[in-house]
């Protein structure tokens, strides 16, 4: 397990200077049952930290967002995946309404946006489209008016194309959705229709078996979020859309030693492991996120490469103005070639920043891979790839 | 060129120590000005230690054991300054808890500020910057002035370097807030000041 591999965050901070022990700082996760709250969807597998203080911090949070969304299958036929295929998976932040969405769909990934008549253009053979800080529209949110139990709202200017929340913009492009929301943005106001924010997936196959990650809290709940895309003959692939905090107050990081993302990104491979070992498999898992951190060599970073040690080498690039937040990574199958599974693979040199920022304040972030498995390595380029190349 | 870490500190370390050498009167103290001495040293540095650590210790994939280090290498080298300082020069000690007192006010200023303007701080935050403070207020010229040179280096070189990012360079200040904050409890033992002054001569090659 890799909560195994590294120390467990211990007391520390004024602890250490009174030498005195007691109050632990845990990254230590545990399945949730989702009880009778509405949004904690039983559809989804729930899992959050198992210290006391964490999970009512999350709660309180939880109480204000709506239900999850989920609508495993895509609309529209979007062809099934077979060997050979390319898969591109984009990670971005979307800026809760201030990223165009909607065009980064049809421009970046490709996405013919037509309602159930949606498809993809010649560019790529299927996408996934991971999120951060998107939101939903909706008049039937629970009323927030404690500013202490909201996150700070987002203000932008209206996109060219309207500003469809993500429900309305998966189903005006045909894509299966996973939306998660974990806290609101911004509290009631008049004239104003509610928000809620988090993380979802998007994707022109199906997504199974989800999971929602949320993670220890520091200063407002964040979720992470998984889903299974399936393939023939058992293949499939784990995407993960993970959100981390980007500071934490000057308590928490005296408290914890400034273990704030560690702690949570450990949070989020602990269940990641706990997934994997139920299944007895090393299965391909890829994580996009933006993990808000300040330096490419922060130790979260660091965590998640040993534990993901196929990702992309981090191309020196900032992602949100100076700070290089978004990262992709990735874990392949154990021995997939044996298996004689379909496997997901990295294109070498396909990683990379999306330089239009689509009006949010984050770059996203790109990967492909390729489907092989049932064919020799030589023949199992991807034929959009040799087609188009990124 | 990039200077090594322990360089760096070392350079940080001959900076502060120049800059922040005390006017000591030289009375003697007792017991319990030793005691008293000490603890504040302990304290101070304990925090200027765990400061510094913040940068540096979340490169590592020690997890807390990183900071919990830098905290107690900085506490031991407070104890033993502000234990020596208690027991040859009470006067100079009793300037540092004075510094304390207003750090400790100034400290509770601005944790009440942002407490009353960012929605995350509370009334802990309010306490830990009363706690930074004190710790601030007992060395305030050593720790100015490793933060400027921390910051001036680590600004630079977020300048230079395109892997180097503005969270380096902030850490970068902290350690140099840290260095010098210790530095000047060190300069504090000091107390025989019509030696000659220290001076540590450096010499940096540009290739």
């Amino acid at each position: 397990m890799m909560a195994g591999r590294f120390r467990r965050p211990a007391p520390t901070g004024w602890l250490c200077l009174t030498l005195l022990a007691g109050c632990g700082v845990s990254h230590e996760m545990a399945l949730i049952s989702p009880g009778d709250l509405a949004s904690r969807s039983p559809e989804i597998s729930w899992y959050g930290p198992s210290s006391i203080g964490d999970r009512r911090s999350n709660e309180a949070w939880l109480r204000t967002v709506g239900p999850p969304v989920t609508v495993r299958a895509p609309a529209a036929a979007f062809e099934a995946l077979r060997a050979g295929d390319s898969l591109a998976v984009f990670s971005w932040n979307m800026a809760v309404g201030g990223g165009d969405l909607l065009s980064f769909l049809q421009e970046e990934a490709g996405i013919v946006c037509r309602g159930a008549a949606s498809r993809s253009s010649s560019r790529y053979s299927h996408v996934v489209v991971l999120l951060q800080e998107a939101f939903r529209r909706s008049a039937d949110l629970p009323p927030v008016i404690d500013p202490a139990l909201a996150a700070r709202r987002s203000e932008h200017d209206p996109h060219p194309e309207g500003d469809p929340d993500v429900v309305e913009t998966a189903a005006r492009c045909g894509l299966a959705l996973v939306y998660v929301p974990s806290s609101r943005s911004g509290v009631d106001a008049p004239g104003e229709t509610r928000h809620d924010k988090g993380n979802a997936i998007l994707a022109s196959l199906p997504l199974l078996d989800i999971v929602a990650v949320e993670h220890p809290f520091e200063t407002e709940r964040k979720v992470s979020l998984a889903a299974t895309i399936p393939g023939p003959g058992g293949a499939w692939l784990r995407v993960v859309t993970a959100h981390v905090e980007v500071t934490s107050t000057l308590h928490r990081v005296i408290l914890t030693g400034n273990q704030t993302r560690v702690r949570q990104v450990a949070g989020l491979i602990d269940v990641l492991d706990r997934i994997a070992g139920a299944e007895q498999r090393r299965a391909p898992v890829l994580v996009g996120g933006d993990f808000n951190t300040w330096s490419g060599g922060e130790s979260a970073l660091k965590m998640l490469r040993r534990t993901f040690p196929e990702s992309p080498p981090w191309d020196g690039q900032s992602t949100r103005g100076p700070f290089p937040t978004d990262h992709i990574f990735f874990k392949a199958a154990a021995d997939a070639d044996g298996t004689g599974e379909l496997s997901p693979r990295l294109i070498p040199g396909s990683y990379r920043r999306i330089e239009d920022r689509y009006s949010s304040d984050h770059h996203g972030r790109f990967v492909w891979l390729e489907v092989s498995g049932h064919r020799s390595p030589a023949a199992s380029q991807p034929h959009r790839a040799e087609e188009h190349g990124p | 060129m990039r200077l090594a870490f322990t360089d760096f500190c070392l350079i940080l370390l001959a900076l502060s120590l120049c800059a922040s050498r005390s006017v000591a009167q030289e009375p003697g103290g007792s017991t319990s000005t030793a005691l008293g001495g000490a603890a504040l040293g302990a304290y101070s540095g304990g925090v200027f230690g765990l400061l510094g650590g913040v940068g540096p210790c979340n490169r590592t994939l020690s997890g807390p054991t990183c900071p919990r280090i830098a905290a107690a290498v900085g506490a031991g080298v407070g104890l033993v300054a502000g234990a020596w300082m208690g027991t040859e020069d009470s006067e100079s000690l009793n300037a540092r808890w004075r510094g304390a007192g207003y750090g400790a006010a100034l400290g509770t200023l601005v944790g009440y500020g942002l407490s009353r303007g960012v929605r995350q701080y509370g009334w802990t935050d309010v306490g830990t910057f009363l706690g930074v403070g004190v710790a601030l207020g007992t060395a305030p010229l050593g720790a100015a002035v490793g933060f400027a040179t921390g910051a001036a280096v680590g600004g630079l070189a977020w300048l230079v370097v395109p892997e180097m990012k503005i969270g380096d360079a902030v850490g970068l200040s902290l350690v140099g807030l840290a260095v010098g904050g210790l530095a000047g409890w060190v300069s504090g033992m000091d107390v025989h000041r019509d030696s000659p002054p220290l001076v540590i001569p450096l010499q940096v090659r540009f290739r």
